[in-house]
């Protein structure tokens, strides 16, 4: 694809984590990983668990702190930023508005409804309390939670309810990016089918993505391009301290 | 997309207690070990701290014991006057005044109507003599209120909002349990809509389960009225909650500051890595 | 001079001896710089050097030493306490001005140029050519608020009465209204909180907007301050719950049958009846003569 359509450029992007309890190991993260990804583009980050996946979405969502290489995006506004180097409070403002990330487990705060949840990215950007409530609601309807829960906090939900909360707090924010970590592997295949479709109407809408999946899943045709996270340069303990 | 313009900078805070000499900060630090300066056993509560808060923004500090985050609170909301380092506050002189140099009517201004504080002991917050009712009536009183009736109103209405029972409000706090007292303290902060609230270890002296409800309550609070906030917790699980940016400080310094998540998944400093491995 | 009783048994001569008025030219002066600035800052508690006098501290040398500083040779001179000007502490301070001055006295508050007054303000409106002095007993509004004076004069300096502002919420909260019965404060000149006295709340209106000078002494206390003509002297009250003075439920003085005057109440020591006599004597007696005399004219 050529460097000018894409929305975010990765280029020999490397994690390599300094751990001083440990005498100062180095444990590597992931390395010299380049691809790029276009609007209404999903681009599959594929290999074995431990090959750095995470770090990958986690480093151009900035949890992590890249060490070399770089993550251009291209922003609403069409300025060029580095994610990897950007201003704390540009990343987040990036993250309020155009960069979404669904991890793998839903990090329950109790006592918050399912609805509120999802509904509070919307409030951010300055939904009226009660629309964002609605969206909300579309979204938990069409990933089948029952409307029972939809008041109740997710603490109280299956593995795979949560994880549904999780992706629709994301998607009914419609990100320019979309960062997703194994976001099916704990559901069923119908609500995995659901979660495709949905995924699906995002990317016709122009929305990026990144998605992990250590296996292959019948996301065949989601997904535009692969990159391998097999090689020697990925992943495992380099050396240092003991 | 440009983050704008900040609602509170703070650039190179200084506290030193004690005569101050000029190798005192040099002499003090995470690097070093201690905060009391060798050559004239002065204390350098906090150096050079930095910082910047958005509005609506909840912006975590944390330590422990001794790093200076409380020192950094006190000076900015004017308990403590700070050896040197400059406030701006973007509701001040669009942000050109300096908070620390503000003359005796203005520090007042700023303490009733742009900041509010909540300490860790409610009763440094709070008039235990007075009802929680006229405790939140005194903040609106400072900036000239004179209506008995709305003033009685939105003491009401705050209470409610912080889910302190309104048939309580004519008694002392001092009959409250510390939960409900934090609450008290908290409608009293809110009482004229400041922009930031300072909030210092407020959960630290309750117990588990209250603690929870009470940052349950800040985040709320947060999210409905949009205020900001600077959170100071030794507590890294209460700083997880409610900060979206957090500060890592140490022996009086700011040894780091990031997004939350990637000080807690990621961090860069030794101490840091030091902290958040200690917690869960 | 140990007490008034004691320069009395003076011989004539040897009472004159003392200077005009009793103080020396430079406590005067003293009490007339202070007093200047006290009026240049309506309300403000101006500090002086508050002198011995054959009184004791507490029964008036504060009002006593402003009368004294500025009671010349033609000035008439009436002196009241509650309002009377027989009571005993009246008579004292007095004769003692008299004594040491010579100046004419009356009881009609219409001829007065300087009335030295304890807890009441004469009922007649007085004018632009008189002085009424007042004799303070505790000049700090905040002292009930604020036990420690540093931090009340800091609320004094910063214009922060809010401490006070909620002791009056308190009020109304338990009792619907502020109950403070005498010694209400009030905001002088928009700026400072005065303690008026205690004056009944009745009184305080006559506060605002008067065409006399109002000037206050605290002598135990050392302090002098003053209300000039004219300045805005307003009762600290909520906008919704109005200041409100005394009402004596319908009752009239029992000697001039007066509405419309501050009534003291008593008992009628034959029947044990409650009664209501006018506590501004010279207003009473001035009425009665008036009825009489409508009656006889009949």
């Amino acid at each position: 694809m050529p460097q000018g359509a894409a929305l975010v450029s990765v280029d020999r992007l490397t994690k390599t984590f300094r751990l001083y309890a440990l005498g100062d190991a180095l444990v590597r993260g992931c390395a010299g990983v380049s691809f790029d990804v276009g609007p209404g583009h999903c681009v599959r980050l594929a290999g074995p668990s431990g090959s750095g996946k995470s770090s990958v979405l986690k480093c151009v969502y900035r949890t992590y702190r890249p060490t070399s290489g770089t993550i251009r995006y291209r922003d609403a506004a069409g300025e060029m930023v580095d994610l990897g180097r950007a201003d704390d409070r540009r990343v987040l403002a990036l993250r309020r508005r155009e960069i979404a990330y669904v991890s793998q487990f839903l990090r329950v705060v109790p006592r918050v409804p399912a609805r509120d949840v999802i509904a509070e990215g919307l409030w951010h950007l300055g939904f009226e309390v009660e629309q964002g409530r609605l969206a909300a609601d579309a979204v938990l309807d069409r990933l089948a939670i029952p409307r029972a829960l939809w008041p109740a906090s997710p603490v109280t939900f299956s593995g795979g309810e949560q994880q549904r909360v999780n992706l629709a707090r994301a998607i009914v924010l419609q990100p320019r990016l979309l960062l997703l970590d194994e976001p099916t592997s704990a559901l069923s295949p119908e609500a995995a089918a659901v979660v495709v479709e949905m995924l699906r109407d995002l990317k016709r809408a122009g929305t990026a993505m990144i998605v992990a999946f250590h296996d292959d899943h019948a996301v065949g045709d989601l997904v535009d391009h692969v990159v391998c996270m097999t090689g020697p340069a990925h992943a495992g303990v380099l050396g240092g301290g003991s | 997309m440009t983050a704008g313009a900040p609602l509170l900078r703070v650039d190179g805070l200084t506290k030193i207690y004690g005569s101050c000499c000029p190798a005192c900060v040099a002499l003090t630090g995470p690097d070093v070990g201690t905060n009391v300066c060798p050559r004239c056993r002065s204390v350098v509560a906090c150096a050079d701290v930095s910082l910047v808060v958005d509005a609506g923004e909840i912006f975590g500090i944390v330590g422990e014991s001794g790093s200076g985050k409380t020192t950094v609170l006190r000076c900015l909301y004017g308990d403590e006057r700070p050896t040197s380092g400059c406030a701006r506050l973007a509701s001040l002189e669009d942000g050109r005044a300096n908070v620390f140099e503000a003359p005796p009517r203005r520090r007042h201004e700023i303490r009733t109507r742009l900041l509010g504080m909540v300490y860790q002991h409610p009763s440094l917050g709070l008039r235990m003599d007075l009802s929680s009712g006229a405790n939140i009536a005194e903040r609106l009183l400072m900036v000239g209120q004179r209506h008995f009736g709305r003033i009685r109103a939105r003491a009401q209405g705050l209470l409610e909002r912080t889910e302190v029972p309104v048939g309580r409000m004519d008694e002392p706090p001092r009959r409250f349990s510390g939960g409900m007292q934090q609450r008290v303290q908290i409608a009293k902060a809110l009482a004229n809509d400041p922009p930031i609230l300072l909030l210092d270890e407020v959960t630290s002296s309750l117990d588990a389960s209250v603690q929870a409800r009470v940052l349950d309550l800040i985040r709320e609070l947060q999210r409905r009225l949009g205020v900001a906030m600077i959170v100071v917790s030794h507590d890294l699980g209460v700083i997880r909650l409610l900060a979206s940016r957090t500060a890592v400080m140490k022996d009086g310094r700011i040894v780091e500051v990031g997004l939350t998540d990637q000080i807690l998944e990621d961090p860069q400093h030794e101490y840091t890595q030091l902290l958040v491995g200690a917690q869960v | 001079m140990a007490s008034i009783r004691e320069f009395l048994t003076l011989p004539r001569d040897r009472q004159r001896r003392y200077n005009f008025a009793y103080l020396d030219e430079h406590s005067k002066r003293e009490v007339r710089r202070r007093l200047l600035k006290a009026v240049a800052i309506p309300g403000h508690q101006v500090p002086f050097a508050s002198r011995e006098l054959p009184i004791a501290r507490g029964w008036g040398t504060g009002g006593l030493q402003i009368t004294l500083a500025l009671i010349g040779p033609h000035d008439v001179l009436k002196v009241i306490d509650q309002g009377a000007d027989d009571s005993v502490n009246a008579v004292n301070l007095r004769q003692l001005i008299v004594r040491t001055t010579g100046v004419r006295t009356t009881t009609d508050t219409r001829h007065a140029t300087v009335v030295q007054t304890r807890h009441r303000i004469p009922e007649e409106p007085m004018t632009a050519d008189q002085v009424l002095v007042l004799q303070v007993p505790e000049p700090e509004p905040l002292r009930h608020v604020e036990p420690s004076t540093v931090r009340a004069r800091r609320m004094h300096a910063e214009g922060d009465y809010s401490a006070m502002w909620v002791r009056l919420y308190e009020d109304v909260v338990r009792w619907g209204e502020v109950t403070i019965s005498s010694q209400y404060p009030v905001r002088v000149h928009r700026r400072y909180v005065m303690d008026p006295t205690p004056i009944p709340r009745w009184d305080v209106p006559r506060l605002h907007r008067a065409e006399v000078l109002y000037l206050f002494g605290a002598g135990r206390e050392k302090r002098l301050y003053a209300v000039p003509p004219f300045t805005e002297v307003e009762p600290l009250a909520f906008d919704d719950v109005p200041f409100r003075v005394e009402e004596f439920g319908g009752a009239r003085c029992r000697r001039c049958g007066s509405e419309a005057s501050f009534l003291n109440a008593s008992f009628d020591p034959v029947t044990g009846a409650r009664t209501f006599v006018c506590s501004d004597t010279d207003y009473c007696t001035r009425r009665m003569a008036a009825l009489r005399f409508e009656e006889t004219a009949r």
